[in-house]
């Protein structure tokens, strides 16, 4: 089996995992946790939020590191990789964003607010957003990958910020929870959706690297003919 | 109700966003298997 096949046999399986993850995440968060003594219902809100952001750093984790292995290697497959990626980081990204100001409403009294945190999430958004437009825009794929892959690397330097923001601005947000100090009904669902949403990731990458190989195999191809042509 | 429709509109705003996003991928995927495009811009 060719090594494309198998990475698409790998994403199925991480697909029909992920739906089965979700199922018993979304009971466990819904039915079975209990509300929080301060936040009540609300805090059911983390079961998608938090999970979201970690499939957001694997994601672009994944764009960073196919960038820097184009970047040596010079292989389509790389770049294959990196907008897959980026491409699912945004769309993470955008939940995360969502449903944090969802939560913050309720919380903060706003939907938005320019605090550390959230502006440093937005910059990511713009940042790999941007990565995508950009790709649009260049003709030569060589090019394209290239340039890509330098966005894509000097907008990852932005995500250890984003971890670290809490720690080192003062901010609404507040920081990172210790499972210690969680009640163990609330720990689990939170552990389960965020397996659910990393082997979502993970299906979808496979599916958008298959996108992309369909793709540059065509623009190759057609690269090829014109230049035999003309 | 204890913010039941924030916590409501988090789960709706969730999953249609990532469903929305795997139906548009599986479509681009069977157009691009299909029919391979003559100048993919991606």
């Amino acid at each position: 089996m060719a090594q494309s096949q198998r990475v698409q046999v790998l994403g199925t399986a991480a697909g029909a995992l992920a739906v089965v993850a979700l199922g018993a995440g979304l009971y466990l968060g819904l039915v079975v946790a209990p509300p929080d003594f301060q936040m009540g219902e609300l805090q059911r809100i983390m079961y998608v939020h938090f999970p979201s952001w970690i499939a957001v750093a694997l994601t672009y984790f994944a764009a960073f590191v196919a960038s820097i292995l184009y970047l040596v290697k010079r292989q389509d497959r790389f770049d294959y990789w990196a907008q897959a990626g980026a491409e699912i980081g945004v769309v993470f990204n955008i939940t995360g964003l969502i449903t944090g100001s969802l939560w913050g409403r309720p919380t903060w009294g706003v939907y938005w607010t320019w605090d550390p945190r959230l502006t440093t999430t937005a910059i990511m958004l713009v940042t790999f957003a941007g990565y995508l437009v950009l790709r649009g825009f260049m003709e030569d794929p060589d090019t394209r990958a290239r340039v890509a892959a330098l966005v894509a690397t000097i907008g990852f330097l932005n995500v250890p910020i984003v971890y670290f923001s809490v720690k080192w601005w003062r901010t609404l947000h507040q920081p990172q929870s210790s499972p210690s100090t969680v009640d163990s009904d609330m720990v689990r669902p939170l552990r389960i959706m965020m397996v659910a949403f990393v082997l979502l990731a993970t299906y979808l990458m496979t599916r958008r690297v298959a996108l992309a190989e369909a793709e540059g195999t065509a623009e190759r191809e057609a690269l090829q003919m014109g230049a035999a042509n003309g | 109700m204890d913010n039941v429709g924030f916590v409501t509109a988090s789960y709706i705003a969730t999953f249609v966003v990532l469903a929305g996003y795997t139906w548009s991928l599986w479509r681009r995927l069977r157009h691009a298997r299909r029919n391979p495009p003559a100048d993919p811009k991606r």
